[in-house]
């Protein structure tokens, strides 16, 4: 026991204490820390989870594959204290504002400090996870709440964020496109100056005073030119929100970027999804014309042809005959009742028979 | 014959015993919502109470359109009827509770939307209605505040007052449906025969709504709405709409030019306006069928439909909140 200890201490990452596989003779090894805080490899996970719920090895609990993830710190101590701060803030998510004083909601930050304090050093687990619980089911409807208010604001926030970033490339290309032209006019200037003192028979005194009242001017003229382009996006809260279209185009930007993530999503995404198309009808929701899974499957009743020799018994719905014209201008399409009737005789062949 | 009769009645009496109402929610044109429980299960649900109709028989055939269609129609996203039973002389429908509708989180400034939010709102629609349709249903009541949202962010199509079963040329119609700023043309023009292309037009300015955060044809009267149509479109020619003419309710109107969407829509990618220019063709005949609109590229190009629990909530009141309210309301009353 005390070398197993040992073991696990000296080279924490790199054996896993399941199976004991060395980091060193399998660099692909990767080990993952689950709810219990015990770590063991991915192929141990694989293995012991394979038929669902198991016990960790190390200290029994129940737990599932799903449940185990990758470690982002170093130090387990750390590790154990986020996920806890995490699942707490996901319970204890009040506010102010939720507080008729301020000194409530001191005392309040201060409760949820002492359990989440508990809970990472194991102190009287079992009634603090009681007292979470008990605190969880109480606060039902505010903690949904605040967590809708959250991940509106976290959106919000993300937007606020990305036209800042925005604006202030805007800004960049301006003051560049600025100074580029500027440049350019100056080198105009000069050339034309070179030009003027070689031909011209002015003193050069008086050419060179002309010169530059004009190329004064100029400068002050692109400026004002420029300006507009860089505070088209003001960040004011209504013009923030009335831009759809701005963030439309900012969207598809953003998009670009994740390019390669999104391949896989782009393969397996199906606007009609068959799903959706089978719901399974409960006794007593059968009806002909609502077979699912026939229509998800793509069945179609093709009518019979006089010339496969059978007398066709059809009789001719209601309706379907000559279609006016104001019918036709409404949108109503004679194929309705045909298709109609159609369904209704043959999906009925799928209905199971009800038990007497 | 007396004891089946007899069942039903103590089927029905047990039923309604297993639900309370809580409070009232929502009134709508024949019903009131409320909040309610199912006491065996302590689960939440809405329960519309029919109110009793103009008819003698007690019954309103909207209310019986209502109950047939949902018991037909099951899916995703369309509302779940759980139950129905009677109490006096009211009928009561036990709905699943959803908490918002895709009204409210239009007008609330406090969200952004996102172009996938966007997209995946006319996915969940579309998948609805496309099963609506397939089941020769039409909705005809398409609009914003008849499209509930669920917690986990799941839309459904609610409101079944207005549907009916159709492919039958048996009964005629009525063009009298459609609250007015979603509703199609042919129906303004006093077609008494349409079909699916109804929803189609509701649906495309209920599209529109969503890129705008504005009602996009918002008319005051019959005779306006037409008027606000034309001139967002264009005034529709023989050409673009064959027969229109031989509609009941036509008139010649003025003829305003057709304007590109992209003029009003500015930033909209051009995949979102065809879409949105396919649901708003005047002809119902060539108007995009529901189908066609979900395998139209607009779904599989970028950005992608924003995940179901990233959609934006609607924030309620807190229960405090909610509370005082109550209070203050009921005093005022
Ligand atoms: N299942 C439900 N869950 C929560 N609220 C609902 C539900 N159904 C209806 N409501 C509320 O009640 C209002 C009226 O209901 P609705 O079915 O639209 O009736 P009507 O046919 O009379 O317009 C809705 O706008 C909505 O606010
Ligand atoms: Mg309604
Ligand atoms: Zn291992
Ligand atoms: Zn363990």
């Amino acid at each position: 026991m005390a070398t197993s200890t040992l073991t696990t201490t000296l080279f924490d990452d790199d054996v896993c204490p399941v199976c004991q596989t060395d980091r060193y003779l399998n660099p692909q090894m990767k080990l993952k820390v689950g709810p219990c805080f015990h770590k063991m490899c991915e192929n141990c996970i694989e293995r012991l989870f394979a038929n669902g719920p198991a016990p960790c090895p190390t200290c029994r609990q129940t737990l599932r594959k799903a449940t185990f993830s990758e470690q982002t710190f170093e130090d387990l101590s750390v590790e154990k204290e986020v996920r806890i701060r995490k699942q707490m803030s996901s319970k204890f998510n009040k506010r102010r504002e939720d507080f008729k004083t301020l000194k409530d909601f001191n005392d309040y930050l201060e409760t949820v400090e002492d359990l989440t304090f508990k809970l990472a050093n194991e102190i009287d687990v079992e009634t603090t996870k009681a007292a979470i619980d008990k605190f969880a089911a109480e606060n039902r409807d505010l903690i949904r709440i605040n967590a809708d208010r959250l991940l509106n604001e976290s959106r919000m926030a993300t937007q606020r964020q990305e036209m800042l970033r925005k604006e202030r490339q805007q800004q960049r290309e301006a003051y560049q496109m600025e100074l580029a032209a500027e440049q350019a006019a100056k080198n105009e200037d000069r050339r034309m100056l070179i030009q003027e003192l070689a031909t011209s028979d002015k003193s050069a005194k008086s050419i060179l005073a002309a010169r530059q009242a004009i190329s004064l001017k100029k400068t002050s003229m692109r400026k004002t030119e420029v300006k507009p382009a860089t505070t088209s996006s003001s960040l004011n809260g209504t013009s923030l929100l009335s831009d759809t279209y701005w963030r439309m185009q900012r969207d598809e930007e953003v998009d670009r970027h994740h390019e390669e993530d999104e391949e896989m999503v782009a393969d397996s995404f199906d606007p009609v999804q068959s799903q959706y198309m089978d719901v399974d009808l409960g006794v007593g929701y059968v009806n002909s014309v609502n077979n699912n899974k026939a229509h998800a499957g793509g069945l179609q009743y093709p009518l019979l042809s006089s010339s496969s020799g059978i007398k066709d018994l059809y009789v001719e719905p209601v309706g379907v005959g000559s279609l006016s014209k104001v019918a036709k201008a409404g949108g109503y399409r004679l194929g309705f009742g045909y298709e109609r009737a159609i369904e209704d005789a043959h999906t009925a062949l799928f209905v199971p028979t009800l038990q007497s | 014959m007396a004891s089946i009769r007899n069942h039903a009645e103590q089927h029905n009496t047990a039923v309604y015993r297993d639900y309370k109402k809580d409070r009232k929610v929502g009134e709508g044109a024949y019903a009131v919502v409320y909040l309610g429980t199912q006491l065996s299960t302590n689960k939440v649900v809405a329960i519309k109470k029919i109110k009793i109709g103009q008819f003698k028989d007690g019954l309103d055939m909207s209310a019986i359109r209502e109950v047939k269609t949902l018991q037909e129609l099951r899916h995703p996203n369309v509302i779940e009827l759980m139950e129905v039973y009677f109490h006096k002389t009211n009928l009561n429908l036990v709905l699943e509770y959803l908490e918002s509708d895709l009204e409210m989180i239009i007008k609330d400034k406090s969200i952004v939307f996102m172009p996938g939010d966007v997209k995946h709102w006319m996915l969940m629609t579309l998948r609805g209605l496309d099963h609506c349709h397939r089941n020769w249903i039409l909705h005809r009541d398409m609009k914003p505040n008849n499209l509930l949202l669920g917690r986990d962010g799941q839309l459904k199509i609610a409101d079944f007052g207005l549907a009916r079963d159709f492919g039958d040329r048996n009964r005629q119609m009525t063009a009298q449906v459609v609250t007015r700023w979603y509703r199609a043309p042919e129906l303004l023009f006093g077609a008494r025969e349409y079909g699916f292309g109804v929803d189609i037009w509701a649906i495309g300015c209920i599209f529109a709504e969503l890129l705008l955060r504005n009602p996009y044809l918002p008319g005051s009267t019959d005779m306006e709405q037409l008027d606000t149509m034309f001139r967002a479109l264009g005034t529709p020619t023989e050409a673009d709409w064959p027969s229109m003419d031989k509609l009941p309710n036509h008139i010649q109107f003025k003829q305003y030019p057709k304007t590109p969407l992209r003029l009003l829509f500015t930033a909209a990618p051009p995949d979102t306006l065809e879409l949105l220019e396919s649901m708003l063709i005047y002809d119902p005949n060539r108007r995009i069928s529901a189908r066609e609109a979900l395998l139209h590229p607009y779904f599989y190009n970028k950005p992608r439909p924003t995940p179901l629990e990233n959609l934006p909530k609607h924030v309620r009141d807190t229960p405090e909140v909610a509370k005082q309210k109550r209070k203050a309301e009921a005093m005022g009353a």
